[in-house]
């Protein structure tokens, strides 16, 4: 069974994903997570604005048929950090897997801000009292 | 946790910085000195006389008013530094008691001297007939001094010592502070 | 609230006041021939000559830079200690298996989320946060600025039963410590209070 999966894509010509594709693909795939955002990057720093409906940024080190991402994300909070991010790595592995084939072996995680899930509306909200 | 968070005594910035300064300058005008010396004679040898303070200085007698003087500033500075680095000083922050939470091992709350004048101002500054507030506080009292265009404005200091002390007492404070209230006339 | 040198403040003063005072007291026992009959040198009449002469001996201005220089560092550690430090906490580590990739959160990060929650409390109009320890023992050091008028108490159990436990909850362990100051935040002066009508 097994080397006739692996001859398979050999005998009908290579596939080649490119590393734009997978952080592409992680990148939707958290987006789509809830309580989870990140930062849109702003020209030069300036106008970068934090929010939960922004696309995490992902950085893919793609070796092979493996891969290693490093995100940038921001969460919701009050959320349980570790738990949020485990549950988040486990799905991002999965569904990279699933979508692009391509194994992935480490996902490294930076939490970059913590925010109310709101987040605008509310503190202006409260702000105004 | 043995080591308390919040500091409770003064930490003596301000004295630590001016000497630090003083060290400073010294080491400015002994360094000028030393190096002038080195330059002018141009070996390593070189003695630091020659300067005209030198010289000066080795003219006085021990019992010139000059030199007593100095004797007596750099006494004087010293006690005060010593009484500075020995002494505790005055408690900057109060303790406030404070049920903790299962979320929180050691809960530990405190409101500095200055939150409590402006507590207190601003709880007289709410009573009719008062036109201002001063307050200052240490950790066991506070003193409202207020003024007010009333001749007669002893009702209206029980008002301001009331206001003042049940503001107090709706916050659980370790220990109350004690509240003292003075009348000052205001011209207008 | 921040880290400040105040136990090396001290020491330094106490040093420093101990040879001022030291200097000061031999100057005033010669000065009013105390020691005359330690030494006869040593009396009041006398001039400084035998100090100034100290100047006169060789080397002494290498002598007085290298001591300027050994100042100069005491001077400027000093002073430099008293700027204050916030000490925030090494970034956390959060993940369960460093195998499957590593989880890291800059203290700075759930600080400001600490502060801006607490910042929506009533009564509460700036919170500065620093979080210490570690992620398994974290500990907050909380600055809360008040509305004159808030209700104190309202805040401190605010703070201890919401705030923290968010905090808690986002850390995933209980706070080993909590120390909170409440000050008072300067607001609209007193001659506006006084015409506001609502």
């Amino acid at each position: 069974m097994a080397p006739t999966l692996d001859d398979a894509p050999a005998r009908r010509g290579g596939l080649t994903i490119a590393d734009k594709v997978v952080e592409r693909t992680a990148g939707q795939v958290l987006k789509d997570l809830p309580g989870v955002g990140g930062t849109s990057s702003g020209l030069f720093g300036i106008g970068a604005s934090s929010s939960l409906d922004t696309r995490p940024s992902v950085d893919v080190t793609l070796s092979g048929r493996s891969c290693t991402l490093a995100v940038q994300l921001g969460l919701a909070y009050p959320t349980p950090i570790a738990e949020a991010t485990e549950r988040l790595r486990t799905t991002l592995s999965a569904e990279v897997e699933r979508l692009t084939g391509v194994t992935v072996r480490q996902v490294d995680i930076s939490v970059r801000w913590l925010a109310p899930d709101s987040s605008g509306a509310n503190r202006g909200r409260n702000r105004l009292q | 946790m043995s080591t308390r968070l919040l500091r409770k005594r003064p930490a003596r910035i301000g004295p630590a910085t001016l000497s630090a300064i003083v060290l400073l300058a010294l080491a400015v005008g002994l360094g000028w000195a030393g190096i002038a010396a080195l330059v002018a004679t141009g070996s390593a040898a070189a003695p630091l006389t020659g300067t005209s303070t030198a010289e000066a200085a080795g003219g006085l007698h021990w019992n010139s008013a000059l030199v007593i003087a100095v004797g007596v500033v750099l006494a004087l500075l010293g006690l005060v530094a010593l009484i500075l680095g020995l002494s505790p000083g005055a408690r900057r922050i109060l303790g406030v008691s404070a049920d903790g939470s299962d979320h929180i091992d050691d809960f530990e709350v405190a409101m500095p001297t200055s939150a409590l004048s402006q507590i207190a101002a601003a709880a007289a500054d709410g009573v009719d007939g008062v036109s201002g507030v001063k307050a200052s506080s240490n950790a066991k009292s506070t003193i409202v001094t207020f003024s007010t265009p009333i001749r007669d404005s002893e009702p209206i200091r029980a008002e301001v010592e009331a206001a003042v002390k049940d503001r107090f007492a709706a916050i659980s404070f370790d220990r109350t502070p004690a509240v003292k209230v003075q009348a000052r006339r205001s011209q207008s | 609230m921040r880290r400040t040198a105040a136990a090396a403040n001290r020491t330094g003063l106490i040093i420093l006041g101990l040879i001022a005072m030291a200097l000061g007291l031999a100057v005033l026992a010669i000065g009013f021939g105390l020691t005359a009959s330690i030494d006869p040198a040593l009396e009041a009449g006398a001039d400084l000559g035998p100090v100034a002469s100290v100047l006169a001996l060789p080397y002494s201005a290498l002598i007085a830079v290298i001591a300027a220089l050994i100042l100069a560092v005491i001077g400027l550690r000093w002073l430099s200690a008293q700027v204050p430090r916030k000490d925030f906490a090494k970034p956390f580590r959060m993940q369960a298996d460093s195998r499957t990739g590593l989880t890291t959160v800059n203290a700075e990060v759930i600080a400001e989320a600490v502060a801006a929650d607490l910042e929506s409390a009533d009564g509460v109009s700036d919170a500065q946060v620093i979080l210490r320890g570690t992620a398994r023992r974290p500990e907050l050091l909380i600055h809360v600025a008040a509305d004159e008028r808030a209700d104190i108490d309202a805040i401190i159990a605010d703070t201890a039963q919401r705030a923290a436990g968010n905090a808690s909850l986002a850390l995933g362990a209980p706070l080993s410590a909590v120390a909170l100051e409440i000050a008072i935040a300067r607001t609209r002066s007193r001659r506006q209070r006084t015409v506001n009508i609502q």
